[in-house]
């Protein structure tokens, strides 16, 4: 599914990711944890196309293609979903406008059919009742007001609604209570599929406790540090990632 | 001791003052008078407040960017251009078709009334100035001539001066005592032909009453110098929302004189996305206490026009609401200006005044200039202003361009939500969904080339 090799990206001419290698095989869940300011979110950013990241070396596939050829909008088009660590307001857009507009975007992107105002309706419907999100939130300003927990879940409804094949989560746990961690995670759960792929993004091991991940990589000092199963994020969870800052 | 010394006949040196005006421009403007006159003479009380606003004209010229209040604003192209008052016209342009929902137009083309392009409204007093001012004389007659003291004050007005120098025809709108009028009005404005016009509009909405006007400024040359005059009185109520889509060849300036009694109530809204050079410069009395008074607008211009508002609000007794709401966006080598002041008078207590200006640049070429001001001589009221001139920010389009939403869309969307605060105001529904067409349209156009 997803193919990353030998990434190098900078922002400001400062070298952020330093090598990356990464591949995610279709229906995996992989997590890739880290110490703050290790590159995470680089790394979700750079997958995205925010053009203040500049790639300098390295390649991103996905299903074979190449992502780094693409603007942020055929990326999504393609299929690849970016859960934002910081969900942005958007003062004076309504949710349920963004929202179509972003469906039928896709859906006229990969040559379907536009859905109408009540197929639309009753697809968000559905999806805000999936994920326990008051139908109230839609009618308010893309992400303005809301609370911590209200744009987490507000990102994994985006995400179930454009119905993506690659799902990036950036730390998609940090600022929920236990309860909201459970409905969002319930949430992911739901859309597991084995033609769908998802990479955690999370500083602590307790969203993994109810995301089970097929496999967990370190990321520090811009480099995937170390690979192993579940069990490697129990570990980190116990002796930290001191380790891994020191050895770069 | 030492002051004995000082020789008492030594004047002491001062620099020669330049002078900010330039009565030598009054030539250009006032260039074929005479034959105006000959062709239009009028009765006596007209004419002499057209001699004294000519007088005015021949010693101060036309505004200059010497003045404090013209800074930002060069009338050079306009006089460039040597426009010419032209009487009669006989004109017979092509105009677009009622809005949605009006029943009742009242059409004016290069400043004079045409009855046969116009549907009259019933239930009030309304018709062009100069039938007015041949039949009606005592009504009208204080509202035209009281040039009200403090708009005397300002030492740049020429171009109301120049307008008083051409007075004939434009608009009187008069809806009496406690009369509501349900249906909307339209107002349709047209600029034919490379000439320029002096209309005067007068709206007086007496006690009680009320009024909803849409006017819409179109054309494709010319200049038109207007005056208008809006009286509101005791817990009177009216909606103005206009539009100007003149093209990039025709030029608009305007002074609006708003006067507003008790509990009174005023919204003028004002979308400009025409004209090489437009001013819309707004003086607003707040006379009575508990007033409202909303001046509104957008604008979004491009390539090298040049738009400017500049309002002056008056809070002269307590109690007193306004409120000054202007957004736009500027694209390749526009150029606006806003200078938006609140003068808060000392008996005006308890005084709620409210100025913002957003504009968005969406070019390196492109250009602001705000000032905001307020001048408050009462110690307990509430005013805040706030000016901001800035880019489209990243951030949102970024996320919306991860959500699958091609740049251009999301470019549109994040201009139309930003222009939306002003456009919601406007709660005619036809009028709202004419401009939303017409902000479409333009932001449709502007992303391209
Ligand atoms: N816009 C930016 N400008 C400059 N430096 C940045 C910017 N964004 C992130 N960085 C730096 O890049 C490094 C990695 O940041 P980030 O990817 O956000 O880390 P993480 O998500 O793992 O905490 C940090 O040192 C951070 O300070
Ligand atoms: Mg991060």
């Amino acid at each position: 599914m997803l193919t990353i090799k030998n990434l190098h990206s900078s922002i400001d001419d400062k070298e952020i990711l330093k090598g990356l290698d990464l591949e995610i095989k279709a229906g995996e869940v992989h997590a890739i944890m880290g110490p703050n300011g290790a590159g995470k979110s680089t790394l979700s950013y750079v997958l995205a196309g925010r053009e203040d990241y500049e790639v300098t070396d390295g390649s991103i596939e996905l299903d074979g293609e190449d992502v780094l050829e693409l603007d942020p909008e055929e990326r999504a088009a393609m299929g690849l979903f970016l859960a934002f660590q910081y969900p942005v307001e958007i003062p004076g857009v309504q949710m349920t406008t963004f929202l179509k507009t972003a469906v039928n975007e896709i859906r006229k992107q990969k040559g379907e059919a536009e859905l109408d105002a009540l197929g639309f309706l009753k697809l968000m419907k559905q999806k805000c009742t999936e994920l326990g999100i008051d139908q109230d939130m839609m009618k308010r300003p893309v992400n303005v007001g809301f609370s911590g927990g209200e744009k987490k879940r507000n990102e994994v409804l985006q995400m179930a609604m454009l119905d993506p094949k690659m799902c990036v989560l950036d730390e998609t746990d940090s600022g929920l209570d236990i309860d909201a961690l459970k409905i969002v995670a319930d949430g992911v759960n739901k859309l597991r599929s084995e033609n769908r792929s998802f990479l955690i993004i999370t500083h602590y091991q307790r969203l993994l406790d109810y995301i089970k991940p097929d496999v967990v990589h370190v990321l520090a000092n811009g480099k995937i540090q170390k690979t192993g199963g579940p069990e490697l994020a129990q570990e980190l969870e116990e002796k930290g990632y001191a380790e891994f800052e020191r050895a770069a | 001791m030492a002051q004995a010394d000082r020789k008492d006949n030594v004047e002491p040196f001062v620099f020669p003052v330049k002078s900010p005006y330039k009565p030598e421009n009054a030539d250009i403007v006032l260039n074929g008078y005479a034959d105006f006159l000959t062709q239009d003479p009028a009765s006596s009380w007209v004419e002499t407040l057209r001699q004294q606003g000519k007088a005015r004209v021949e010693e101060f010229g036309i505004p200059s960017p010497k003045l404090e209040r013209w800074k930002y604003t060069n009338l050079f192209p306009i006089e460039k251009e040597r426009f010419k008052v032209q009487l009669p016209a006989i004109l017979n342009p092509s105009i677009p078709d009622k809005l949605d929902g009006i029943e009742s137009r009242l059409t004016i083309v290069n400043g004079i009334f045409q009855p046969q392009l116009s549907d009259m409204p019933e239930g009030l007093y309304c018709g062009s100035l100069k039938s007015f001012i041949e039949s009606n004389d005592d009504w009208l007659r204080p509202y035209l001539e009281s040039q009200d003291e403090r708009v005397r004050q300002f030492d740049d007005q020429m171009l109301m001066d120049l307008n008083a120098a051409y007075m004939s025809d434009g608009i009187v709108i008069h809806v009496p005592k406690n009369v509501h009028i349900e249906n909307t009005i339209e107002i349709l404005s047209v600029l034919a032909g490379p000439v320029s016009s002096h209309p005067a509009i007068l709206i007086v909405v007496e006690d009680g009453a009320s009024l909803t006007l849409c006017e819409r400024v179109i054309g494709d040359f010319g200049w038109q110098n207007r005056v208008n005059r809006v009286h509101v009185g005791s817990n009177a109520r009216l909606n103005i929302f206009r539009t100007q889509t003149l093209s990039d060849k025709a030029y608009f300036t305007e002074n609006t004189v708003v006067v507003q009694g008790r509990d009174s109530y005023l919204q003028m809204l004002t979308m400009t996305t025409g004209a090489a050079l437009s001013r819309n410069q707004y003086h607003a009395f707040l006379k009575g206490e508990n007033g409202e008074c909303h001046i509104d607008g957008t604008y979004t211009i491009t390539d090298k026009q040049h738009h400017d508002t500049t309002i002056l609000i008056e809070h002269m007794e307590p109690h007193c609401y306004s409120n000054q709401t202007h957004k736009g966006l500027l694209a390749k080598n526009a150029r606006g200006v806003f200078q938006g002041k609140i003068h808060v008078h000392q008996k005006a207590q308890k005084t709620d005044g409210y100025q913002l200006n957003n504009t968005i640049l969406l070019s390196d070429t492109a250009e602001m200039d705000t000032k905001p001001e307020l001048e408050i001589y009462a110690d307990d009221v509430k005013c805040s202003h706030g000016a901001t001139t800035g880019q489209l920010d990243d951030g949102p389009l970024f996320y919306m361009r991860s959500r699958g939403i091609p740049e251009s869309v999301a470019r549109k969307i994040m201009m139309q939500s930003f222009l939306g605060e002003v456009v919601d105001k406007i709660v005619d529904e036809n009028m709202k969904s004419y401009c939303e067409q017409i902000l479409d349209t333009w932001l449709d156009n502007v992303d391209k080339s």
